[in-house]
């Protein structure tokens, strides 16, 4: 009886006392952060945004350094005229002629993890999905760099990051400017292909940088195509990028064929002769039996070269070029050379030239 | 053995640490384990918490994947040449790299697995598959009673079929999955962490019973009529080697993707010192894979640095002239 109420009062003493622990650890603990941690939580307003991964981030604001892990991002950032807030640059990128001239570290799919926190950037933009969180997010963590995930390669969802990104730089004058400057562009294209109607719809047949590789669902080719009023003849393909034969193609019988060239195969920007070019062009149109497709008959096959032209908003430049080619007509006051200048001269800041069309007026 | 062989020995065991010290010491940032422990150790204690960070959460862990997936890798490949009685064996003669690729690239491509994990779906669908591909070689192998070139001849063909499924599943990517696919099937240990380690430490520790298998091994060298004669079973004896090392395989490849040439090359390196008793080959194929591994790692790291090279690129470029090198100037046969 004695020992059971001892051991009750020994219990309820070793109660207190490590309530009392628990107190003074809390408010010493407390104490100890806001002396050490306070002042530099308060040294920077932070901003919190949902990025296009759907995710709440919170980030230094303005954000003054970033790394690029896109070629998208990095472009999107030089035509905010931003350029000197990127730290950190993709491989791709850094061959670009418009790109900053920064830290390499490394690729989109292979980030140096390193070379990023070498940096000290305050936040990292890659693709929504790659690298893998596990790869990119989990391994900067310990650094406190964050991540915001953006496309910027989908015509859809380009503008709506653009003007996040823009928020993100403080610089929202630049971004409404640019972001209004090529909605114009964009809907002025899309609301005059709307109103065509389905029988005035063009028959298309594009070929990708291999022979005979077409476009199918989910490609990007394939959505500017659609924006730009054609029809693809692959567009319900089973697969992205349909292998192709030339009897299906000349049976199904395109009024026009756009045909791919990669920046490897032939360098658009740097380019002052278009013999390249020409050889790829007659070797499509002297292909055996392509005399009887309309396109081929009626000279309606062009060479599209890729390069610059695929990211960020090169992508309205890309859609410009292809509505005039397959509706010279309907946009005979759309002029797309002029979009391309602006584009590399004002947003970009290089001058205007190579070749980037065959054949060219 | 020889005083040699002991020299060579303890060569070997005194190396490992030395490149593991080394490879924490390279990369970007100009920061060492050794300048970590002089810092902590001066008068102020100021260590550098990007320092720490960078040795602790990213060179650490990938350091010790290194050492433990060449490790497992080498183990996994000693026992299999020798349970198959094939110097052109590897881990994957199995199938279980194609099994593993397949499986990642059902579910980088299709988005699909067997397992819906979320974050981990593509490792979890890639052990699943390499598993999946060795159940199948050993299934077909014991129709034929388990031989050596049944186990063989069935790994080859499900290698075949599975490498076919990863063409197709290639065919239908769009760019950006086909270019994560590529980067996957390249093998690399980049993914490296802590959390990670945990599941490359079960790797190792499922390699250990393989050791009790040493003796049974060396008889099994010599022919299955002799093995039997002398209590061994063979196909026993290959059902549990190839059963394991299996296992332990595909717990690396589904975190690092195929790293080839290890599990082939690191037995034979072992043999040219230690010749083919199996109690001394095994832990010096392990010794020489965690070498050979942790050397091709810092050398896929810094030869292009910022930019980093898939370590399997590194052993097969690397590794191919060495192996070659010691082949041609040895002159007794390595094999048996």
């Amino acid at each position: 009886m004695f020992k059971k109420c001892y051991r009750s009062a020994m219990t309820r003493l070793e109660g207190v006392l490590i309530i009392a622990l628990i107190a003074v650890s809390v408010v010493a603990g407390y104490a100890w952060y806001m002396a050490t941690m306070a002042p530099t939580v308060s040294a920077r307003q932070t901003i919190t945004i949902v990025d296009s991964a759907g995710r709440y981030v919170t980030v230094p604001w303005p954000v003054k350094r970033v790394v690029a892990l896109t070629t998208d991002a990095a472009m999107t950032i030089v035509a905010l005229g931003a350029k000197d807030v990127i730290v950190g640059i993709t491989k791709y990128a850094a061959s670009e002629p418009w790109a900053p001239n920064v830290t390499v570290v490394g690729s989109s799919f292979s980030p140096n993890i390193e070379a990023i926190v070498s940096v000290k950037p305050d936040i990292v933009i890659t693709y929504v999905r790659w690298p893998k969180p596990e790869d990119l997010e989990e391994k900067l963590e310990p650094f406190g760099i964050k991540v915001v995930r953006l496309d910027l390669y989908k015509i859809e969802t380009l503008f709506s990051e653009v003007k996040l990104l823009g928020l993100l730089l403080n610089r929202t004058e630049e971004t409404e400017a640019l972001i209004n400057y090529w909605k114009g562009v964009y809907e002025n294209i899309t609301s005059r292909v709307s109103e065509l109607a389905p029988e005035n719809k063009v028959k298309v047949y594009f070929e990708t940088y291999t022979d005979f590789k077409a476009v199918g669902p989910g490609s990007g080719w394939d959505q500017i195509l659609r924006l730009a009023g054609g029809i693809n003849i692959y567009a319900d393909a089973p697969v992205t990028y349909p292998v192709v034969t030339s009897e299906d193609v000349i049976n199904e019988n395109p009024e026009v064929i756009l045909k791919a060239v990669s920046t490897s195969k032939f360098d658009p920007y740097n380019a002052t002769d278009d013999t390249p070019l020409k050889q790829i062009w007659e070797s499509i149109v002297n292909r055996s039996g392509w005399n009887q497709i309309d396109a081929v008959k009626n000279g309606r096959v062009y060479i599209i070269c890729a390069g610059l032209l695929h990211d960020s908003f090169g992508l309205v430049v890309e859609l410009a070029y292809i509505a005039k080619l397959l509706y010279p007509s309907l946009f005979a006051d759309l002029d797309p050379k002029e979009l391309h200048r602006h584009f590399l001269e004002d947003n970009l800041g290089i001058p205007y030239a190579g070749i980037w069309i065959y054949p060219h007026e | 053995m020889s005083k040699r062989r002991v020299f060579v020995l303890m060569l070997l065991v005194l190396a490992l640490p030395l490149i593991v010290f080394i490879s924490m010491s390279v990369g970007v940032l100009p920061v060492s384990p050794l300048g970590l422990i002089l810092a902590s150790l001066s008068p102020n204690h100021e260590v550098n918490p990007v320092a720490w960070a960078v040795i602790w959460y990213l060179r650490l862990p990938r350091a010790l994947m290194a050492v433990m997936a060449g490790a497992v890798l080498a183990i996994a490949g000693v026992v299999l040449q020798g349970s198959l009685r094939n110097p052109l064996v590897s881990p994957f003669t199995l199938g279980v790299s194609s099994g593993a690729s397949f499986g990642a690239a059902l579910a980088i491509v299709l988005g699909v697995g067997i397992v819906g994990m979320g974050a981990y779906l593509i490792m979890a669908n890639a052990f699943v598959f390499a598993l999946l591909a060795t159940f199948i070689t050993l299934g077909i192998a014991r129709l034929r009673g388990m031989t050596a070139e049944s186990v063989i001849l069935a790994g080859i063909a499900v290698m075949y079929m599975f490498s076919a499924g990863v063409t197709l599943l290639q065919y239908v990517a769009r760019e950006w999955e086909l270019t994560e696919l590529v980067y996957w099937l390249m093998g690399d240990l980049s993914k490296a962490s802590w959390h990670r380690l945990r599941y490359t430490v079960l790797a190792v520790i499922v390699c250990i019973p393989l050791f009790k298998f040493a003796w049974d091994l060396n008889v099994l060298m010599m022919g299955d009529d002799a093995a039997k004669s002398l209590g061994t079973d063979p196909s026993m004896t290959r059902v549990a080697c190839a059963c394991l090392s299996a296992l332990a395989v595909s717990i690396v490849v589904c975190m690092t993707g195929p790293i080839g040439f290890i599990g082939l090359m690191a037995p034979h390196l072992a043999r040219l010192v230690v010749g083919s008793d199996h109690r001394f080959l095994m832990p010096t194929s392990a010794l020489i894979g965690a070498l050979l591994l942790s050397t091709a790692d810092l050398v896929a790291r810094t030869i292009m640095m910022p930019l980093e090279l898939p370590v399997g690129v590194v052993t097969a470029f690397f590794g191919v002239p060495l192996f070659v090198h010691l082949l041609l100037r040895t002159r007794r046969e390595i094999w048996r």
